[in-house]
């Protein structure tokens, strides 16, 4: 999927907590935003997917104009969105979650067994309450949830976020495959560099809701500069 | 805002408090009899609506019979100063003004106990939901109607009448309407302006946090519960002395569900929004009552439904901000609160002694089994990591140690004073004792800012002042650190619904801290931070062991992260203790690597 977006500015009351955003993640590219807390990364994305009324800018899908689309049209086009919090159905069984990521796009069996091979530990829990599984494995079944449903952009908000170290390995090969293989275009909301360095195409730096920098990590110093600008600017 | 235009916007709002309080006393003098008695009516329904806006809506106890406690001290009057023939008529009349006052005393003691029973009943339960009080009150009020039908002793179908107190005209009952209802909004005004206030809302906000900050928040909704129905019940009474009129309808449903909708209309969690909204209605429904008797009653409900779905708030916030757009600009809260590091407290005693002592605990959610035998020492003033797979029962553990009402298996004790056992204590009651957990996602109270919930931290369970208002926060300079590196310092007066996720999650580890716990839980403290902002906390939380004598048990996947912190690492998989020693012998053991660290072969 391409995704173009220009001119966005949003924010709650009387702020303005992102302003003016350009961004461009081509197919099969993986994009990468950076930043320190409060400098509106998740607004950004929320305003990006309709979750939040946008104060300006547009919104193309492949070249489409899809601004005034609501969020669940863009869900139907393609994008499929895992956020920071409370993304689960406490209340529905593991099952009745991934389910529900079969529904929103054209995944199919199997989507439901690659998902399930990613992630045994969920294969094993199927008629648990997804509210009673752990917080890591939440997070599993976000990202299990979003990928059931075969998107061709995924939008991460800190999926890493306490899951143990051999299993972000595992996303991220997984999320790398995904690329090669269906062209998956993947947007990353995160707060540390390290986290995406493996992944990510192109790294944007973001401070106070706007782009400060943009780097391709497989340049060189662009790994020491986004550093930089993380901690000191 | 500045300090001058925080100044002006008082100014005015004194001026206008000061405009309706001159207007109010020399009503009686402009207006007719019938106005003057209407006006008494409002002021006593007022006072009503405000001591249910206390309960619903800062404490957040939806009491849909709190007309019961009203009718109580209207009846408490009636009882006392009339004898009832055997056909349930008054036959006579009698008392004087210490019979009346006597009277009132007792009817709000009375209505006071009911309500603590009923409170007592509803919140005990630990099922129960924010609608179970609702519900059981609302059938209080229903049951409340129908047995004072069929008893003598209140005059049944006909009620009590008669029996006001006539050495005072109309004009003195307006006078007392008018200071019953500066009563109650001065006791409204002080309360909600206190640190008690903050827990109050608190409460409301988010119960579980406020518990696992060691309130006793079952015993608190009571006393609130019990307190609003004594305030309903002063202002029953003066209504019964007033009026000389007490019958069913007073206890009913119907007049329980007039007061909420006194205060949704006008804005609960406002005091002011509910008195203006129980004067206007009661305004208008007497002038509109005559002139459309039986449209009226659809148009109040209309107006509810109405503000319910536009204004949910009511209306006087929206009035609010409108006047001081006109006006002031800005918004009209007091000063700003500020923080005051305590003197840093020298290490504590008995470094080395067992902090906590966990023998073979195990632990099911129903059949599917968390913890398979878990025996584990914390020793005091150690930071000891917990580390293992998603899903191997950290959380659960962590849950277990700080709270010894979850039925499990094996023994958990503590080396804390007057806590030695576990077994049976609830989350505050440990909390109370120095043990406290921060959740893995934050867990906060959504409408009190920063500073207010640090505030409320430091009581840790103590009762805060029904009176005063802290301004200066004595924390502990630790705390102070973790503001200034969070950048939760230059947000103090911000609420935490409104902090970005990083900053909630600082603030519930700075919450967490400031409570000063003996024992501190912390789930993924550092999560959504950055590498280097997650290395200052480190050092932070290492400072406070080593130094201040905090012990710190911490779940945490960032093994780097654990090797600058922790002084021991246990590894936790399926349910059991996979390894337990420094982190050396913990990253070198070939179980760890294995089945951790997801490496095959020794490098």
């Amino acid at each position: 999927m391409r995704l173009e977006v220009s001119g966005l500015s949003a924010g709650y009351g009387a702020s303005l907590v992102v302003a003016e955003l350009d961004l461009r993640v081509g197919p099969g590219e993986v994009v990468a935003v950076i930043g320190r807390n409060g400098m509106g990364k998740t607004t950004f994305l929320r305003a990006l997917l309709g979750l939040l009324p946008r104060r300006a800018g547009r919104v193309a899908v492949d070249g489409r104009d899809v601004t005034a689309e609501p969020t669940h049209r863009l869900v139907r086009r393609g994008i499929a969105y895992a956020p920071q919090e409370a993304g689960i159905f406490g209340g529905l069984t593991v099952e009745e979650n991934l389910r529900g990521g079969l529904l929103a796009g054209p995944g199919g069996p199997s989507a439901w067994r690659e998902a399930l091979d990613l992630f045994p530990q969920l294969a094993g829990r199927l008629r648990q309450r997804a509210g009673t599984l752990s917080g890591g494995e939440q997070r599993m079944l976000l990202l299990a949830r979003a990928l059931m449903s075969r998107p061709r952009l995924l939008v991460l908000d800190e999926v890493c976020d306490g899951l143990h170290p051999p299993m972000v390995a595992r996303v991220v090969e997984v999320l790398r495959e995904q690329r090669e293989r269906r062209g998956l275009s993947v947007l990353i909301v995160e707060p540390n560099l390290r986290a995406v360095l493996d992944l990510a195409d192109r790294v944007l730096l973001m401070k106070r809701g706007r782009f400060l920098l943009e780097r391709s990590p497989s340049t060189p110093g662009a790994r020491e500069d986004l550093e930089h600008e993380l901690v000191f600017s | 805002m500045t300090g001058r235009r925080a100044d002006r916007h008082l100014l005015a709002r004194s001026t206008l408090l000061a405009a309706a309080g001159v207007a109010a006393v020399l009503a009686p003098l402009l207006g007719d009899r019938y106005t003057v008695y209407l006006l008494t009516q409002a002021f006593i329904y007022a006072a009503l609506a405000v001591s249910l806006d206390l309960v619903w809506g800062y404490a957040g106890i939806l009491d849909l019979g709190h007309a019961v406690w009203f009718g109580a001290g209207a009846l408490a009057v009636g009882v006392m100063t009339t004898t009832v023939g055997r056909d349930g008529m008054v036959v006579a009349v009698h008392g004087g003004a210490g019979t009346y006052l006597v009277a009132i005393l007792l009817g709000m003691a009375a209505a006071a106990v009911a309500a603590a029973v009923v409170g007592a009943y509803c919140f005990s339960w630990r099922g129960s939901t924010r609608f179970y009080v609702a519900i059981v009150t609302l059938a209080v009020s229903v049951v409340g109607e129908a047995l004072y039908l069929e008893q003598r002793w209140t005059g049944g179908d006909n009620g009590l009448f008669g029996f006001q107190l006539r050495q005072l005209d109309r004009v003195a009952w307006y006078y007392v309407g008018l200071a019953l209802l500066g009563l109650a909004l001065g006791i409204g005004i002080l309360l909600t302006r206190s640190d008690f206030g903050l827990l109050m809302r608190a409460i409301r906000d988010n119960e579980v946090r406020a518990r696992h900050l060691g309130f006793r928040v079952d015993h608190l909704k009571v006393a609130i519960l019990a307190g609003g129905a004594a305030l309903a019940a002063l202002a029953g009474g003066v209504y019964g002395a007033a009026v000389g009129l007490v019958s069913s309808p007073l206890f009913g449903f119907l007049f329980s569900t007039q007061i909420v909708v006194w205060v949704a209309i006008g804005g609960r969690g406002t005091l002011l929004g509910p008195v203006l909204g129980a004067i206007a209605l009661e305004f208008a429904s007497s002038s509109l009552d005559r002139s459309f008797p039986d449209q009226w009653q659809l148009l109040v409900g209309l107006a509810f439904i109405a503000v319910v779905v536009f204004v949910p708030d009511g209306l006087l916030p929206p009035l609010g901000r409108l006047l001081e757009r006109l006006t002031l600009g800005g918004e009209g809260r007091g000063p700003a609160r500020s923080l005051l590091p305590l003197p840093v407290r020298g290490r504590a005693d008995g470094e080395g002694e067992v902090m906590a002592a966990l023998a073979d605990v195990t632990f099911a959610y129903g059949s599917l089994q968390v913890l398979r035998g878990v025996s584990l020492e914390v020793r005091r003033s150690e930071l000891l990591c917990l580390i293992g797979p998603n899903g191997a029962g950290k959380s659960t553990l962590m849950a277990l140690i700080g709270d010894g009402t979850m039925r499990h298996g094996g023994s958990i004790r503590f080396g804390l004073h007057g806590v030695d056992t576990h077994r049976g204590r609830t989350v505050d009651r440990l909390a109370r004792s120095g043990v406290i957990r921060k959740f893995q996602t934050p867990s906060l109270f959504e409408s009190l800012t920063v500073a207010e919930t640090l505030l409320l931290a430091r009581h840790r369970g103590r009762l805060p002042s029904l009176w005063r208002r802290t301004r200066r926060i004595e924390v502990p300079g630790a705390v102070v650190e973790l503001c200034h590196l969070s950048g939760l310092d230059r947000h103090l007066d911000v609420p935490a619904a409104a902090l970005p996720h990083g900053l909630q999650q600082a603030l519930e580890l700075a919450a967490t801290v400031a409570a000063w716990p003996d024992l501190l839980l912390l789930d993924e403290p550092t999560a959504g931070l950055t590498v280097q902002e997650r290395r200052v906390v480190g050092e932070v939380l290492r400072r406070l062991s080593r130094e201040q004598g905090r012990t710190i048990l911490l779940i945490e996947h960032d093994l780097d992260f654990v090797d600058e912190l922790a002084d021991r690492v246990v590894v936790l998989q399926d349910g059991g203790v996979l390894a337990d020693g420094s982190t050396d012998e913990i990253k070198r053991s070939e179980r760890v690597r294995w089945s951790y660290l997801g490496v095959s072969t020794p490098s």
